[in-house]
């Protein structure tokens, strides 16, 4: 996986702060593969329903760009009361728990 | 105020497609106007005309966006022969020409924007929150073209008068 602890640590935290503080975090895509080389940060988020899922997924992004700066974080977030889709089964099975 | 003549009509040029998309984007919310806001239920329909509909606002709130930020706010920059370190940097400056009002409500219109992109929404209310939400941010980004306009108007930019 290629993430820092630090980063690992501010994405827990600031998913449990913008998301739900129940939120489950996985990272899937090509981070996870430590022979790759850069690439974007893509998080699998799995919550307990909020109430404007587009809004808490702008005030994370934003988020992460104060504590890291520009970054490019792309976020599939997964309310549970809602049917699951094949992008979630796949990056909860390909990817990497954080929290 | 002298202007870096080499990159005036790169500015222009710029400046041509922000008026174009900006003029682009009033029409779609005059056409949308009784559509909003939307409700998840609204989506479900099959509504091809109302699709067609979102879907050009779409674009033109994210073309629009790009036009501003990607190209137009550079070239203001380069006119200057400011140099810019990062986006945060140009926002900032961006901010203390009035260009625009707040750096966070410039930060908030881009994510909507890539919320159209980037996303996979999981239920048609989300799909509707997002567009709300562009709709209602839609003017506070016609405002960001007319504050643009009236700092380059004290440029000089659109009448020649810096060369």
């Amino acid at each position: 996986m290629r993430l820092s602890p630090q980063q690992v640590s501010d994405i827990v935290r600031l998913t449990h702060a913008h998301v739900h503080p129940q939120a489950k975090v996985w990272l899937f895509g090509s981070r996870v593969d430590d022979n790759a080389r850069g690439g974007d940060i893509d998080l699998y988020i799995e919550t307990p329903a909020v109430e404007d899922p587009g809004l808490a997924k702008i005030h994370l992004r934003l988020a992460f760009e104060d504590v890291w700066g520009e970054c490019k974080v792309d976020l599939v977030l997964h309310q549970q009361t809602n049917p699951e889709q094949p992008i979630h089964v796949l990056a909860r099975t390909e990817g990497i728990r954080l929290d | 105020m002298l202007l870096n003549p080499r990159y005036v009509p790169l500015l222009l040029q710029n400046w041509s497609e922000v008026n174009r998309c900006a003029h682009r984007l009033n029409s779609s919310l005059a056409r949308l106007q009784v559509d909003f806001p939307l409700t998840g239920e609204r989506l479900t329909t099959d509504d091809e005309s109302l699709f067609e509909r979102l879907d050009a606002f779409r674009v033109r709130y994210a073309d629009l966006q790009d036009a501003i930020g990607n190209k137009l706010f550079r070239s203001i920059l380069l006119v200057l022969d400011e140099k810019s370190i990062n986006m945060a940097d140009t926002l900032s400056k961006m901010e203390k020409y009035t260009v625009l009002l707040s750096v966070d409500e410039w930060r908030m219109m881009r994510e909507i924007r890539n919320s159209f992109s980037h996303d996979y929404p999981d239920a048609e209310q989300e799909r509707a929150l997002t567009l709300n939400r562009a709709w209602q941010t839609a003017p506070a980004l016609l405002q960001v073209v007319l504050a643009a306009e009236q700092y380059l108007q004290q440029l000089g930019a659109l009448t020649g008068d810096s060369q």
